[in-house]
């Protein structure tokens, strides 16, 4: 594929010669991105054609009508973190949303935000903080884009008990079909504004996004409405302390815990009554670790003090997790807490004593997600997730027990992985009973020989899970580059295969909406 | 370090963006969130420090060849140094560094602004960053009676810099400060127009030789001098003769102090006295050389090693510079001493400031760009109320002044200096 000087002349006018570039130097920023290496053996992907920042809905569908007339594929992205938002297996139009970052409205009665593609979850929380309300938290950290977590990639985070995941977040969308068409979702669709997504008006989440999200291959949305919750905390949050490990002040009526369970089972009843009682702002399946992680400045610290932990202790199974609890009031909380400890009561739990620094440290981990990509990426350079599974709660807990077995020990064991304890696991439960998990595997990119073993784990990670009968890997579809997982996943899931590929057909005829990391149009 | 011993870093930049925000943790207000005007100008990622990890490596691996918008692309960014903080918070990565041998790199290769040229061959013939002659260096102190340290001796001598020394329109804060001093009874001088450059701001164009020319050149003057402490009203001078001296290797025993400390100092042993009410809603900028950039080097010999599998640290442990430790207090502690004067924050402050927007040779190559950034912090500064804005360089006062014209914030510009000299 390549672009015309007609075509990109046809850019040039639509968004000026100051928002479009053919640049070699500039486009090569456009096709890295962390785990490319594992897709490609480098670190960049091939050169995109172009790239093009709009700042209007009627620029991107100008460009996504221009793209449909000259043949040529396009992928939106936000901030540009995953893999899924900017590689692809051949030249494309990747275009850059950062102009578009406005907060169209928060509306405090009806609890919903509308926002454009690249207002991060950290501007949102700050906006919406001031009355009295919170969005989804995505566990990508507070520079993720709402809009994409809630419209287009999964959305699971550590608010999701209190919030549930981002795609059942989504209210209205302005959404500019693959082939130009706006089509207004919901009960935007018929003027009614944004509050429901179903309707009055077309009710197609399930087409725009299904469970996982089409990561830029069902087209491009320009403006979502995400719901809102309510936040019991100050209007704006306290820091405190030195770069790089500022602490925060925690609240009145919030207490964060870091639970250890005698074992699966208990960790599966703690989970189940958490979810029955309703009392969590924030759950996730997390190793203590993460404390001392956000509480060092660098892995030289870390390494100071994990290096004089007895190796048996390292590496002992670890079942725990990270608590939020959030009150309206110290009476409510008073109840909360009650409730907390019966249920810690229940399932011999007990709760890791760290200082005050740690938990404020746990408190702004768990409140906006910061943390979780030092906790991924600093060790070693850079991580995977896989396998990744969404199901029941005790269906992922065997699904962390079989990885352990059968995939992860193997590649921990050749030390070209990070050495963790067993099952190094970031999980968060929804409060309808479902959960999410996503098996850690931390990897330096620097390194051939831990990519290489990495691709591997990766690769059977795709096979193993649909071999337990757990569903099917990344199903969020970040590292699910060219159908991977959907192609290992195909004897059991070959209706859903045809019919998101149908619906892709329907929606994409020219296939100008690039797809490398949702489905082609071709059948198998 | 050449460039290409950071290829693992580069490698290991995951293009997460942390480096266009401040920290996440200490935002506070919507509208202020961003902590790099080159990405927030430019928009293309490549205006990043996460995109100038990309270009490097791309260069180094032959992909890309060092053209016109390559140049544009690495040097329209202030080397203000917020992305290394922001980075640093998740990453022990060394995206400044990245940056600055790259533009090193380009130097080496011949690949050159023809801008930053005019100033550096100025440079080399006349020994300041003005492009002026430097039989005229001493011009400003015309009329003080001060000692030329050529010629007589004193404890301390007050190097004003290249800034301070040739904009005419600055010579009375520069004046002042010495005189601040002088009445405050040290023992001080000058060099006269055998002061020079402090080959800094050279550096942070890519020209390390010129830093490295300075640096001896400037401790051997001190030594002969015999102070044994050099103050400056400068900040561009004072993270160069107390970080970048270190940096090079050039060990010198004397004590090096921005006014600033100096002052703070002063007021804290009784001889500087605020006692006049200067009755004005204030905010400070902190200058980047005097703020992140201004944190001591971490002199560190040894190797990367892995342990625990494939978790990468230091060999022996190396301390992280995150821009914690500049010159934060100082300022802000004379401030709240001045009688009458109301000091309120902005939002983004300290290591997490926004830049001024006079660094890195973009004052020089893309005045525009320059004035933009400056437009914005004095935008930063009405919101929160201020009526002035006060710095502590010389730099960023000329380029908030030259910004004014900008932007509708009606905001006065003010060095420290002037408003101390006020209160006394």
């Amino acid at each position: 594929m390549s672009l015309s000087k007609e075509a990109y002349r046809a850019l040039e006018d639509i968004v000026g010669p100051e928002y479009v570039t053919q640049e070699p130097e500039i486009l090569d920023t456009y096709c890295f991105v962390w785990a490319n290496e594992l897709i490609f053996g480098e670190k960049f992907s091939p050169r995109p054609l172009a790239v093009v920042l709009p700042e209007t809905v009627e620029e991107v569908q100008a460009i996504v009508r221009a793209c449909n007339r000259f043949g040529i594929r396009y992928r939106a992205h936000a901030t540009g973190f995953e893999t899924s938002a900017i590689t692809s297996s051949e030249p494309f139009l990747p275009i850059d949303m950062r102009r578009m970052n406005r907060v169209v409205e928060i509306d405090r009665t009806n609890r919903f935000a509308v926002v454009e593609p690249y207002v991060s979850q950290a501007r949102l929380f700050l906006e919406t903080m001031k009355v009295g309300l919170r969005p989804n938290m995505l566990g990508a950290g507070p520079s993720a884009s709402v809009l994409a977590g809630t419209a287009a990639h999964f959305g699971s985070g550590p608010t999701n008990i209190s919030t549930d995941f981002g795609g059942r977040n989504l209210l209205g969308a302005e959404w500019v079909l693959p082939n130009g068409d706006i089509l207004r979702l919901g009960s935007l669709g018929t003027g009614a504004g944004w509050i429901n997504g179903d309707g009055p008006g077309p009710s197609l989440r399930g087409v725009l996004r299904g469970y996982g999200g089409a990561n830029g291959g069902m087209g491009i949305f320009t403006k979502v409405a995400t719901k809102l919750y309510p936040w019991y905390g100050p209007p704006k949050l306290q820091p405190k302390g030195v770069p790089p490990t500022y602490g925060m002040v925690i609240p009145e009526n919030f207490s964060v815990y870091c639970v250890i369970l005698p074992g699966r089972d208990k960790m599966n009843d703690f989970f189940h009554l958490l979810i029955e009682e309703s009392i969590a702002f924030s759950i996730q399946r997390l190793n203590p670790a993460l404390g001392a992680i956000l509480a060092t400045e660098s892995n030289d610290e870390l390494w100071e003090l994990m290096k004089n932990i007895p190796e048996e202790q390292r590496r002992a199974p670890v079942f725990s997790a990270i608590v939020l609890l959030d009150a309206s009031s110290a009476r409510e909380m008073e109840y909360k807490e009650k409730c907390f400890q019966m249920i810690l009561e229940q399932t011999d739990g007990t709760v890791f004593p760290f200082d005050d620094h740690i938990q404020g440290l746990l408190f702004n981990n768990s409140v906006t997600g910061q943390g979780m990509t030092r906790a991924a990426f600093r060790s070693t350079g850079s991580f995977i997730i896989s396998p990744v599974g969404d199901e029941a709660v005790d269906a992922l807990t065997t699904l962390t027990e079989l990885s352990e077995k059968e995939i992860v020990k193997e590649a921990r064991d050749s030390g070209q992985i990070m050495e963790t304890a067993p099952e190094p696991v970031w999980g968060v439960v929804y409060g309808d009973g479902g959960a999410h998990v996503e098996v850690i595997t931390m990897y330096d990119p620097a390194d051939r020989a831990s990519c290489k073993k990495t691709s591997e784990l990766l690769e059977k990670g795709d096979k193993k899970i649909v071999e337990w009968g757990l569903g099917i890997n990344s199903l969020e579809n970040a590292l699910s580059f060219n159908e991977s997982a959907l192609k290992a996943a195909l004897p059991q899931s070959r209706d859903f295969v045809k019919w998101i590929k149908k619906i892709k057909r329907a929606f994409d005829p020219n296939n100008a909406a690039d797809s490398a990391f949702y489905v082609s149009p071709e059948d198998y | 370090m050449a460039l290409d011993t950071y290829e693992e870093d580069m490698l290991r930049c995951t293009r997460c963006s942390y480096c266009k925000w401040i920290p996440h943790q200490v935002m506070s207000d919507s509208h202020f969130l961003t902590v790099c005007p080159s990405i927030d100008r430019y928009n293309f990622h490549g205006w990043s420090a996460g995109g100038r990890q990309i270009a490097a490596l791309s260069l180094l691996k032959g992909r890309t060849n060092v053209g016109e918008k390559f140049l544009d692309m690495i040097y329209q960014c202030q080397m203000c140094g917020g992305c290394d903080v922001s980075c640093k918070i998740e990453r022990d990565l060394e995206p400044y560094e990245v940056m600055q041998q790259l533009r090193i790199m380009c130097i080496e290769r011949g690949d050159i602004i023809p801008e930053h040229l005019l100033f550096i061959d100025g440079l080399k013939k006349e020994d300041n960053m003005m492009m002026e002659s430097k039989e005229k260096r001493g011009d400003w102190a015309e009329g003080l009676n001060v000692k030329v340290l050529t010629k007589e001796h004193a404890d301390v001598l007050f190097h004003a810099g290249c800034r301070y020394s040739f904009d005419h329109e600055l010579w009375s804060t520069c004046r002042s400060a010495l005189t601040i001093l002088l009445n405050a009874g040290v023992d001080i001088g000058i060099l006269g127009k055998e002061e020079t450059c402090c080959g800094g701001r050279s550096y942070e164009m890519g020209y390390a030789s010129e830093l490295m020319k300075y640096a001896e050149h400037n401790t051997d003057t001190w030594k002969a001098a015999g102070v044994k402490t050099v103050v400056t009203p400068c900040a561009d001078c004072y993270q160069a003769f107390k970080v970048l001296y270190s940096k090079t290797g050039q060990k010198h025993a004397v004590e090096v102090l921005h006014i600033t400390e100096f002052i703070d100092r002063l007021m804290k042993e009784g001889k500087i006295r605020l006692t006049k009410r200067v009755p004005l809603t204030v905010t400070y900028h902190d200058p980047c050389h005097l703020g992140r950039l201004a944190e001591p080097w971490v002199h560190w010999e040894g190797k990367k090693v892995k342990v625990n599998g494939q978790m990468v640290v230091h060999d022996p442990p190396k301390k992280k510079r995150c821009g914690a430790n500049g010159v934060y207090e100082a300022p802000r502690d004379i401030l709240r001493k001045i009688p009458g004067l109301n000091f309120v924050e902005m939002h983004r402050i300290r290591e997490y400031a926004w830049c001024c927007g006079a660094g890195g040779g973009v004052k020089e190559a893309y005045p525009d760009f320059a004035e933009w950034t400056a437009a914005r912090r004095l935008e930063e500064a009405a919101v929160v109320g201020a009526k002035a804005l006060v710095s502590a360089c010389p730099w960023c006062k000329r380029n908030f002044i030259d910004a004014t014209p900008n932007t509708d914030a009606r905001v006065e510009v003010y060095d420290i200096i002037e408003l101390v000299e006020q209160a006394i």
